[in-house]
């Protein structure tokens, strides 16, 4: 398996997504490839740090969620019921 | 253990199923406050989502009250095997994308980039070719510091990327939803969401890359 593969590879491994056969021959190169280890340990540093992000809580600005809150108010009457 | 971490997920995953559901029939039960929850838990981010692809403070703000306003009149055609954001993430992108089509007929131009929502940082749109790199930066990843001072440079990295990688982020990495479940709210191929996906880590990739190799020359100055 060439570099290339085993990048392009990347997101089915990190997902478990690859053949039994796929697993074998990138665990083999990663074990053999000093550069591709390191890309694999930098790649999932960044996936951590992107999920580092799911601790900010995005809140709805209050004067937004207030008109929101209104417009339903308004509209809920309009309620359809269809099952 | 590979099997023990299968099912403690499944039961987090029951957990937070059964809160959905709950939240569900409350809603349909006419229940106020399950309505104001909903908001509460999913305003903000189906909000951010709608600036997103609006890039536009009062389109972005319509589109969130048609997207609460469709889930309020469907809400009984929801079916209850089913997951509640993902249905709810699948009616905000199509509203979003008929906002889409409505600000191109009519040339509204965009008042407000994403970078002033999520401030501007180094990345090049498209920029997306594999770096070849040596540097292990990964063990400095570890340390606290470095990653709170990271995480503006990662937020920056997210705001620049081209739209529908930046979509696929957002809701891969961010949202948690699996990649078939992307697909389905994108109408996507699984190949396609994975291919953006990984497109778009690269770039945050080479991005926090050149941040650890600043970082690192800094340190070697100040020695």
């Amino acid at each position: 398996m060439e570099c290339k593969e085993v990048v392009d590879l990347l997101i089915d491994y990190l997902e478990h997504r690859l053949t039994p056969l796929e697993h074998k021959e990138i665990e083999a190169h990663f074990e053999a490839c000093a550069e591709c280890q390191t890309f694999l340990r930098t790649y999932n540093s960044t996936v951590t740090l992107i999920r580092d992000l799911r601790q900010d809580k995005i809140q709805i600005p209050e004067p937004v969620k207030e008109r929101l809150q209104e417009f339903l108010k308004q509209h809920r009457s309009d309620r359809t019921y269809v099952q | 253990m590979k099997s023990q971490s299968v099912n403690k997920n499944s039961i987090d995953f029951g957990t937070a199923l059964d809160r959905e559901r709950i939240l569900v029939q409350r809603i349909k039960d006419g229940d106020e406050r399950a309505l104001d929850e909903l908001i509460q838990h999913y305003g903000g981010k189906i909000y951010y989502l709608a600036l997103q692809y609006t890039k536009n403070p009062q389109d972005a703000e319509e589109v969130l009250q048609d997207v609460f306003l469709k889930v309020f009149r469907r809400i009984d055609t929801f079916r209850a095997v089913a997951r509640l954001s993902p249905w709810l993430y699948k009616i905000a992108v199509n509203t979003s994308l008929m906002k889409l089509r409505e600000q191109k007929k009519h040339h509204v131009a965009s008042t407000i980039s994403l970078e002033d929502w999520m401030p501007a940082g180094s990345t090049e749109p498209g920029d997306n070719s594999p770096e070849p790199q040596s540097k292990d930066w990964s063990a400095n990843a570890e340390d606290a510091l470095v990653r709170r001072e990271i995480r503006q440079t990662v937020r920056r990295a997210i705001g620049k990327l081209p739209k529908p990688y930046r979509t696929v982020v957002q809701l891969r990495d961010l949202d948690g939803f699996s990649l078939e479940e992307i697909s389905d709210i994108l109408q996507i191929s699984v190949p396609a969401v994975k291919s953006r996906l990984h497109r778009a880590r690269l770039i945050i990739h080479k991005t926090i890359s050149r941040f650890m190799s600043q970082q690192e020359r800094k340190r070697s100055l100040a020695h």
